[in-house]
């Protein structure tokens, strides 16, 4: 009897894991999809076609409308940009789409105009340098290859666009485990190679925004 | 059978004449039968309006500076780099890629052309000096634009008509400039507004190189936004 109610138990356990093994064996990492996430032209998109993504599966965006409703209301909203180094959605004054985002700059200290842009998405950054100088066109120009440094780790970042890299899933985890650290971006350029220091603060928005949307329970 | 088609054509006619007053704003002077079209023009001048859609460049030109055209021309801006293939991004019109291109004899005659994927803009000024010996010399600079384009392409040549020194970009003459040898200086001619003779004008070979990228074969598709594939 004893036998019989232990066989049991165990093909109840075995049963029950099934789901959860299938599920582990389909989901895969969004690491894995950048060539497809490209081709789809967006996430929500992809997150469509492929919902075994974890990041579509655990995280929050527009595929997951009532949802993203409620993470909104815990943020700023404004027109075309948001103020710098502060979580919020800004508005596309052209769609009217709200889309979350982290604006910061590194700029030269000695030359104002002259400096990098950068604008975090949840899994994707838009890096940008202005060359600027007193009087001169706005010349910028977009980095063509870009790696982050953060707790002594480098992390090779995939260009998704013009200006626009993927950011991995090992750099999300980096940060939103020390979202204090210092996170420094090489930037190669056809001018040179440069440094970008990303503030605490801006750090620290976007360690917010990817834990308002879910995307701590990705990793 | 031609009365009723008669009347119908004298009752279009009156439909035509009865409408007008809405279209009478801002020009009250003009009589109410010949102003349909015009509502700001006189002398019988067609206004028109044409929408066209802004423009955007491909993936594919990473490498290049991107200028964001905002110095207005209170403060123009003459920084810009030569010979050198960039990305514009108008306010107005919108993105695309060209090279700027001068010709020049130091305090001389000028020709000024720049290369853009979807026009091209020659012009500049000639320079003049008379007098000098006896009398004070004077030189005098006179403004052209060019209205009449030769472009070499292989065995034959293009004959590319444009007017205030701007000229539109068709796929053959895209394909010509292209196809250019690249290595050497290239040659095009030009005439000025108002005169029959052609100006023969050297261009640089940075920018004969910089032609195969502004005039790239690519059909116009629009890149994905960094923000939705980012969310």
């Amino acid at each position: 009897m004893r036998k019989s109610l232990l066989v049991t138990a165990s093909l109840f356990t075995c049963l029950g894991s099934l789901p959860a093994l299938g599920q582990s064996a389909r989901s895969v990492s969004l690491d894995q999809r950048v060539a497809e996430l490209k081709e789809a032209r967006s996430l929500a998109a992809l997150c469509q076609q492929e919902p075994q993504v974890k990041e579509c599966q655990f995280a929050i965006g527009e595929w997951k409308a009532a949802e993203l409703e409620r993470v909104k209301l815990e943020s700023p909203d404004c027109f075309d940009q948001c103020m710098l180094d502060v979580f919020g959605f800004y508005k596309d004054p052209d769609t009217s789409r709200e889309i979350p985002a982290v604006r910061t700059k590194d700029f030269d200290g000695a030359a104002p105009s002259r400096g990098f842009e950068v604008t975090f998405y949840p899994v994707a950054m838009r890096v940008l340098r202005y060359e600027g100088c007193a009087g001169c066109a706005l010349i910028y120009q977009y980095p063509t290859k870009v790696t982050a440094r953060i707790n002594g780790q480098s992390y090779n970042m995939p260009i998704l666009a013009r200006g626009g890299y993927y950011v991995p899933s090992g750099l999300r985890r980096a940060i939103l485990a020390s979202p204090s650290s210092a996170l420094v971006l090489d930037a190669h350029t056809t001018e040179g190679q440069f440094k970008v220091n990303i503030s605490a603060k801006a750090l620290n928005a976007y360690a917010e925004m990817l834990r308002l949307l879910k995307y701590d329970q990705v990793l | 059978m031609k009365t009723p088609l008669r009347a119908l054509l004298s009752l279009a006619a009156i439909g035509v004449t009865a409408l007008p007053a809405a279209a009478q704003i801002g020009n009250p002077s003009v009589s109410s039968t010949s102003a349909v079209q015009n509502v700001f023009c006189e002398k019988n001048l067609r206004s028109t309006v044409t929408r066209v859609s802004k423009t955007v460049l491909p993936s594919g030109y990473g490498d290049l500076k991107d200028v964001q055209l905002n110095s207005d021309f209170r403060y123009p801006s003459n920084d810009l780099p030569f010979s050198q293939a960039m990305a514009m991004n108008d306010p107005v019109t919108g993105q695309s890629v060209a090279v700027l291109d001068q010709n020049f004899i130091p305090g001389g005659s000028k020709v000024f052309s720049s290369w853009g994927r979807y026009g091209i803009t020659i012009g500049g000024y000639w320079f003049y000096r008379t007098g000098g010996g006896f009398s004070t010399p004077i030189g005098t600079f006179i403004p052209f634009e060019a209205d009449i384009l030769w472009i070499s392409d292989g065995s034959s040549f293009l004959v590319v008509k444009g007017c205030n020194g701007r000229f539109s970009v068709t796929k053959e003459v895209a394909e010509a400039l292209r196809n250019y040898p690249s290595g050497k200086n290239g040659y095009i001619r030009f005439s000025t507004e108002g005169t029959g003779s052609a100006v023969l004008s050297e261009i640089g070979k940075e920018t004969v190189t910089a032609w195969k990228k502004v005039y790239a074969n690519w059909t116009p598709e629009a890149p994905p936004k960094v923000e939705s594939l980012g969310f």
